[in-house]
């Protein structure tokens, strides 16, 4: 069964837009993965978005319902960054905060797509190439429309 | 001293239970019993297939609680 994994900005605008979060509510079956659920624990800063985190962690205790980037994910996630890197000379500092960025997302996508799951996701600029690389998840990823107050980092 | 030969050991017995066992294939004692066979009941696929639809409807109310509590609060970064 093909399951949806959300991207932590999913939870991020569904929190704060009714609108859109009745939107993502008909993906379904759901998965999560524990790369956005350690975003959003570094992200709840009370108790009750700390209580949250908490219950879906629990849900998503069975092993369909949770997506583990596996040691050929990390290693593919490697040969993805390596080639987004200038050959034969030094990185500079923005290249290698982009790396930092991106990691975490080829991790999502990968680890994902590796189990035939789809990944939802506003983030449409950092996927694509990720989806490109990962040749057959070009039909695995569904990019929402962010809302329109929202302003991607 | 003439060294006398060990004396010979009788052979160690073979309990009984052994030559009871049953063959590879043979069901064992309890399971031939008609009386103690396991009754017909939920297969373990159907079982499986069953709990993954609670943990599937565990999964999506997890996020709709998510979604309704507005007391979460949250500081994004780098999503």
């Amino acid at each position: 069964m093909r399951r949806y994994v959300f991207d932590t900005n999913i939870f991020r605008y569904a929190s704060s837009d009714e609108e859109f979060a009745d939107r993502v509510l008909a993906y379904s079956p759901l998965a999560y993965s524990s790369v956005v659920l350690s975003e959003l624990r570094r992200s709840a800063t009370n108790e009750a978005a700390r209580e949250r985190v908490a219950s879906i962690v629990k849900a998503a205790h069975r092993s369909p319902n949770q997506v583990n980037p596996s040691f050929a994910d990390w290693l593919r996630v490697g040969e993805y960054l390596e080639g987004q890197l200038p050959v034969g000379k030094k990185p500079s500092a923005e290249a290698l905060t982009l790396l930092r960025k991106t990691q975490n997302d080829a991790l999502i996508a990968f680890s994902t797509w590796a189990r035939g799951y789809i990944v939802v996701t506003c983030n449409r600029a950092d996927f694509e190439p990720l989806a490109a690389f990962f040749k057959p998840a070009a039909k695995s990823l569904v990019v929402e429309m962010a809302p329109a107050v929202a302003t991607l980092p | 001293m003439k060294r006398m030969a060990p004396a010979l050991k009788e052979p160690r017995s073979v309990g009984s239970a052994f030559h009871e066992r049953p063959r590879r294939g043979q069901p064992k004692t309890s399971m031939a019993d008609p009386k103690k066979q396991r009754k017909p009941g939920r297969t373990l696929a159907t079982s499986t297939a069953g709990d993954q639809r609670k943990a599937d409807e565990k999964a999506t109310k997890a996020f709709t609680a998510f979604l309704a509590d507005r007391s979460a609060e949250w500081h994004w970064v780098d999503e």
